[in-house]
């Protein structure tokens, strides 16, 4: 650190920190202690220093299993799907093309719709009695009767898909869009010099310089997919049974129908831990060892 | 720009250091191990103060809590603040439901009373109750409030709200106008005094389209489940209605429309109980039980005879009403006050739904909601109570001109609702006396108020009644969402398949599940 | 150029377009239809007199109320929360351009101090910057509003500005994480020289790094407005009245309502996104200008 350094590293860090340091440790830590507490809303006289009974009860609980299942299921679809896409998509919206610049503008459309649309549009369009997908499959002639889409298992847990993919992709692909338009042209320049080809152009110099953007990326959607929860609401309340029942929802319930404070910290902290997990890993994946140019 | 930079770095054939991600495997470990790091530690450090806090804050330690909260949170919206000017203030806590009507009433009070003043709170819909119970637990709950059944019996167990016969005694005049039926959901059943009076109460009635029954040459609704059975063949079968019988699972949990209202319609001979016994021991796991029999009957109409759908089992309440209301169904079981909305125009069927009396015994699920007044208000003294006391007359009682009026006043805000939103009332004299006929002609438009009479004399009782519906076991809310709702849903959706066998198995399975929670719970209710 | 990456942009374009513009166009049908044409088997793919109600509905509640209660009697069950989409509307507007600024400006100052400047500890704070994001929104909303409710004495629940406080703390961690990313992948040898030439480091980031990283911060003032336009839950948490809440939450109130009005629901998604499309449009100008034009031939 330079000498007047300190004065400038205030007055670069106090205005971001003074906004996010009050809203960090409280609640974390607010959260924790909850978690330790056997505290049910519904009878605040019998709150309790419970040590890790509420981690236990989670675990052990009816839902925890299929809940994970969907969990899992749900994260491992549709996080590659949001990575690859929105790759696809930026490598598309960044080369130059008449109509480049409306479709960069459109593909961030998504996601100015409050989310609560989007769902209802989603559920709507695979509505029992009026979709547009049955009435489109019906004059196929691929179904009979209107089928109840979001009755059946795999079918609510793809049109989940298919919502998500379409609210979640825009950011990635702006992600990724700024950092390739943040590759220094010299590279390629010298990379045609020395006769790499498209493909190894891409492959070396695009995907490297996005390693850090893909980890972001890799991060955010994993994070939102774990998180899910007014998609999961609005269109299918957890879906036949229980299989849409992602652990949001399940946190989100224990929280605001059962009224369990302390079960849902103690799942919340439990998404905290797997998060931090699945980050290492995605750290370590994306590590980058000596790289070169040549192909 | 370009002309200040220095000179190109990168002209080399291979990529400088800098370029690589400068993220190496140690360096990798050791960020996200500081992340985790930083989060235990800033909450385990902050957790001993956070237990600190947590003494001073809203949370645990309730005596403690009030007092310093209340000093700490006096300005706080939505809470009981000193009177303005000389007035007192009483705060309404409601739902989003029908807000416009609701402010519109505080405010003719206002207009009628200098001495009170009504400010309404609006604490959402989904998250009423977890709204007040926080609002309760902080120490700074509303005035008055609404209540459901399933959470009144919480709201006396914790001491949070009072009943109002205990310092108004008066208010068991009103016992005699409700219908029987439902006379004691507003008793609480530890102390048997009258905690408050209704808002609302209806039923969750049998619906039909008539359109349809006309088209099919069909001149009277069924009267037994096999005249439904019938009824529903020949709508299909010429064309009218693909899917006649339409069962809703409703959309908060195990108590439900698609459960109760067809255990109740098929309990010929038997009046219960019909879920437990008086010890709380499941009784419905049983081949013979009504909600045996009603559930195998549902899995025959729509897995074998076509006759129902699954449909119902994902609908929410807008979507129940908007497929009765545009002629998906035929035959539907819904609250009374949705049947308002599906039979007015815009609504696809406008004109063509009625309702009817349930097929088999007749019977159907009551449905009602309360106002509570919180303990909180007691304690700042008789005039608070008694403005409390003032507006309860008002929203639920009969007033005149906004003053109390038992003899000659009238039942100023339910007849509101009742006229401008289709929420019925129970006061037996709202149905008789001539001084309302005007309620019975503004339902015409979407019910024959006859019938709707007749519903409302013939529900079962089962809110206070423990051994139809624990609302206050500790686990119930645990048990009746997250497990009996989805094994319900499962085996309607035919997942685990529909013999009897399966039917008991599925039943036996969340039998277990609550007695085993059941055994585990610590006040053991 | 080949032809054979020319029909491959064409089909590809052709391909996002619809998966973007179909959904929204169904939305545009259904909000000029009435119920019954919403609620009809096969749906109407486009109404044969298209219907404004639910446009005019949203726009002025109050007296779309009134007409309806004229023409149909005595019972109206549509949404009367719609009377506040209007205020709602601007209220997002305000807290969203509000955050782009907070975020462009301490997210840069941030991020250009931990990247260029070693000091102990810097690694840690930023990590526990982020780290308040590594949890569900749904544990911390009760602690969220205990803070605002004592906010160093002052009590600001039902303000837009405790609004604003929320939103500033929960986007400021990614963005900062973005620029990170950014700066880091910038030579600092520039800025070396400009320093040895006698800028200071607050003069150095303005004149020197800011234009390099354009891009960048183009990024987090779209990802900064876009994340507080549309995010509901704490919105919701820390607003009481609806004088003081946000378009998601009027949005998210209609929707929750027990007659689900799907006209009125999806006239009021499309007029909601408009500003922030607006918002888009203006940044994207900025974007396009990009250091490369084409990557990869």
């Amino acid at each position: 650190m330079q000498k007047g350094d300190l004065k400038f590293v205030l007055i670069g860090l106090i205005p971001a920190l003074s906004f996010i340091f009050p809203f960090t440790f409280y609640p974390i830590a607010y959260a924790a202690y909850v978690s330790t507490l056997r505290y049910d809303l519904k009878y605040p006289e019998e709150i309790a220093f419970a040590g890790f009974d509420n981690y236990i009860e989670v675990l052990t609980s009816y839902y925890m299993a299929d809940s994970t299942i969907a969990t899992v299921t749900f994260v491992s679809i549709t996080v590659p799907l949001v990575v690859f896409i929105s790759l696809g998509l930026a490598l598309l919206l960044s080369q130059n093309f008449r109509g480049v610049g409306f479709l960069q503008w459109l593909v961030l459309v998504p996601w100015a719709i409050p989310l609560v649309d989007s769902g209802a549009i989603w559920k709507w369009i695979f509505d029992a009695n009026y979709g547009l997908f049955n009435a489109v499959l019906k004059s196929l002639g691929l179904i009979d009767s209107y089928v109840p889409w979001l009755n059946l298992r795999w079918p609510a847990l793809l049109i989940l898909v298919v919502a998500f993919l379409w609210v979640q992709l825009p950011l990635p692909t702006l992600l990724f869009l700024a950092g390739m338009q943040s590759i220094p042209a010299e590279l390629y320049e010298a990379a045609t010099i020395d006769g790499a080809r498209g493909w190894a152009k891409f492959r070396t110099i695009t995907l490297t310089w996005l390693r850090p953007f893909m980890l972001i990326v890799a991060v955010y959607s994993t994070l939102m997919a774990i998180w899910t929860f007014d998609l999961v609401y609005v269109i299918t309340a957890g879906g036949p049974g229980n299989f849409t029942a992602v652990i949001s929802y399940y946190t989100w319930s224990e929280m605001f129908t059962f009224l369990n404070f302390g079960r849902a910290s103690a799942l919340a902290f439990l998404v905290v831990l797997v998060s931090v997990a699945l980050i290492i890993a995605y750290f370590k994946a994306l590590r980058v060892g000596k790289i070169r140019l040549r192909a | 720009m370009k002309n200040g930079r220095k000179p190109k770095k990168f002209e080399s054939t291979t990529i400088p250091s800098d370029f690589q991600s400068k993220i190496t495997r140690r360096k990798a470990i050791s960020k996200a191990g500081a992340a985790a790091l930083g989060a235990v530690v800033g909450a385990v450090v902050a957790g001993s103060g956070g237990y600190l806090a947590g003494l001073s804050q809203a949370g645990p330690g309730r005596v403690e809590t009030r007092t310093v909260t209340q000093t700490v949170t006096q300005t706080v919206t939505g809470t009981v603040t000193q009177p303005t000017a000389g007035k007192i203030e009483v705060t309404w806590g409601i739902w989003s439901w029908g807000v416009e009507l609701v402010q519109d009433n505080a405010a003719k009070f206002n207009a009628w009373n200098d001495d009170i003043y009504i400010k309404v709170v609006d604490y959402g819909l989904d998250t009423f109750f977890s709204g007040i119970s926080a609002a309760y637990t902080a120490g700074n709950p509303p005035t008055i409030h609404y209540s459901t059944p399933d959470v009144t019996y919480i709201y006396q167990q914790n001491g949070w709200a009072i009943d109002m016969e205990q310092y108004f005694p008066e208010i068991r005049r009103y016992l005699d106008d409700i219908f029987p039926g439902f006379r004691s959901g507003f008793i609480n059943p530890d102390t048997k005094l009258m905690s408050g009076l209704p808002y609302y109460g209806g039923a969750q009635p049998f619906m039909y389209n008539k359109r349809h029954l006309d088209a099919a040459g069909i001149g009277q609704p069924p009267k037994t489940w096999e005249e439904l059975e019938e009824q529903a063949r020949k709508i299909k079968q010429k064309g009218i209605c693909d899917d006649p019988i339409g069962i809703w699972y409703g959309s908060w949990g195990f108590v439900e429309v698609g459960i109760y209202d067809f255990m109740l319609g098929m309990a010929e001979n038997d009046p219960g109980p019909y879920m437990w016994d008086e010890n709380l021991n499941p009784i419905f796991n049983d081949k013979g039980s009504a909600l045996f029999r009603s559930l195998k009957w549902q899995l025959r109409m729509i897995h074998k005879e076509k006759l129902a759908s699954t449909k119902g089992v994902l609908y929410d309440e807008a979507q129940a009403v908007n497929a009765f209301g545009s002629g998906a169904h035929t035959f539907f079981w819904m609250p009374d006050y949705d049947l308002a909305f599906a039979n007015t125009p815009p609504s696809k069927e406008a004109g063509n739904l009625r309702m009817g009396m349930n097929p088999g015994t007749g019977k159907v699920s009551a449905i009602y909601r309360s106002y509570l007044v919180s303990k909180a208000t007691a304690d700042k003294g008789p005039r608070y109570l008694e403005a409390a006391w003032r507006v309860m007359q008002f929203v639920g009682g009969r007033t005149r001109n906004g003053k109390p009026d038992f003899e000659n006043g009238e039942y100023f805000v339910c007849r509101r609702l009742n006229n401008e939103k289709g929420v019925g009332p129970i006061y037996i004299s709202m149905w008789e006396d001539p001084k309302y006929a005007d309620i019975r002609e503004a339902i015409k438009s979407w019910v024959d108020p006859e019938i709707k009479k007749q519903v409302l004399f013939n529900t079962y009782d089962f809110f206070n009644d423990p051994r139809m519906t624990t609302w206050w076991s500790e686990w119930w809310g645990y048990w009746q969402a997250g497990v009996a709702r989805p094994a319900i849903h499962d085996l309607i959706l035919g997942n685990v398949g529909t013999s009897d066998d399966d039917i008991l198995r599925v039943l036996n399975r969340i039998a277990d599940e609550w007695n085993k929670k059941k055994k585990e719970s610590k006040t053991g209710k | 150029m080949g032809i054979g990456y020319r029909i491959a942009i064409v089909l590809a374009s052709v391909v996002v377009a619809f998966w973007v513009l179909f959904p929204i166009a169904w939305m545009f049908s259904i909000s000029l239809q009435t119920e019954p044409e919403i609620h009809s088997a096969p749906p109407t793919l486009w109404p044969a007199q298209p219907n404004y109600f639910n446009y005019w509905f949203i726009f002025d509640a109050s007296s779309a109320i009134e007409a309806r209660l004229q023409e149909s009697g005595r019972l109206s069950f549509l949404p009367a929360v719609a009377r506040w989409f209007p205020n709602a509307l601007v209220n997002s507007v305000i807290v969203g351009l509000v955050i782009t600024v907070i975020n462009i400006i301490a997210a840069t100052l941030a991020s250009y101090t931990f990247t260029r400047i070693r000091f102990r500890g810097s690694g840690l704070l930023f990590y526990m910057s982020v780290a308040g994001r590594l949890i569900p929104p749904v544990a911390i909303v009760v602690p969220y509003y205990i803070i605002i409710q004592n906010f160093f004495g002052l009590n600001l629940l039902d303000t837009l500005i405790a609004v604003i406080l929320v939103h500033a703390a929960f986007t400021l961690p990614i963005n900062i994480w973005i620029l990170n990313t950014y700066l880091s992948a910038i030579p600092p040898d520039i800025e070396d020289a400009a320093r040895v030439d006698g800028y200071g480091r607050l003069e150095t980031l303005f004149k020197v790094v800011l234009p390099v990283i354009k891009p960048g911060i183009v990024a987090i003032g779209i990802i900064s407005f876009m994340v507080s336009w549309g995010e509901f839950f704490f919105a919701f948490m820390v607003t009481q009245t609806q004088l003081s809440r946000t378009l998601p939450v009027i949005v998210g109130f209609m929707a929750a309502q027990p007659y689900k009005p799907v006209g009125i629901l999806m006239a009021g998604g499309l007029v909601a996104m408009l500003p922030a499309l607006v918002i888009i449009a203006i940044f994207r100008r900025y974007l396009i200008r990009g250091l490369v034009a084409g990557a990869v031939r």
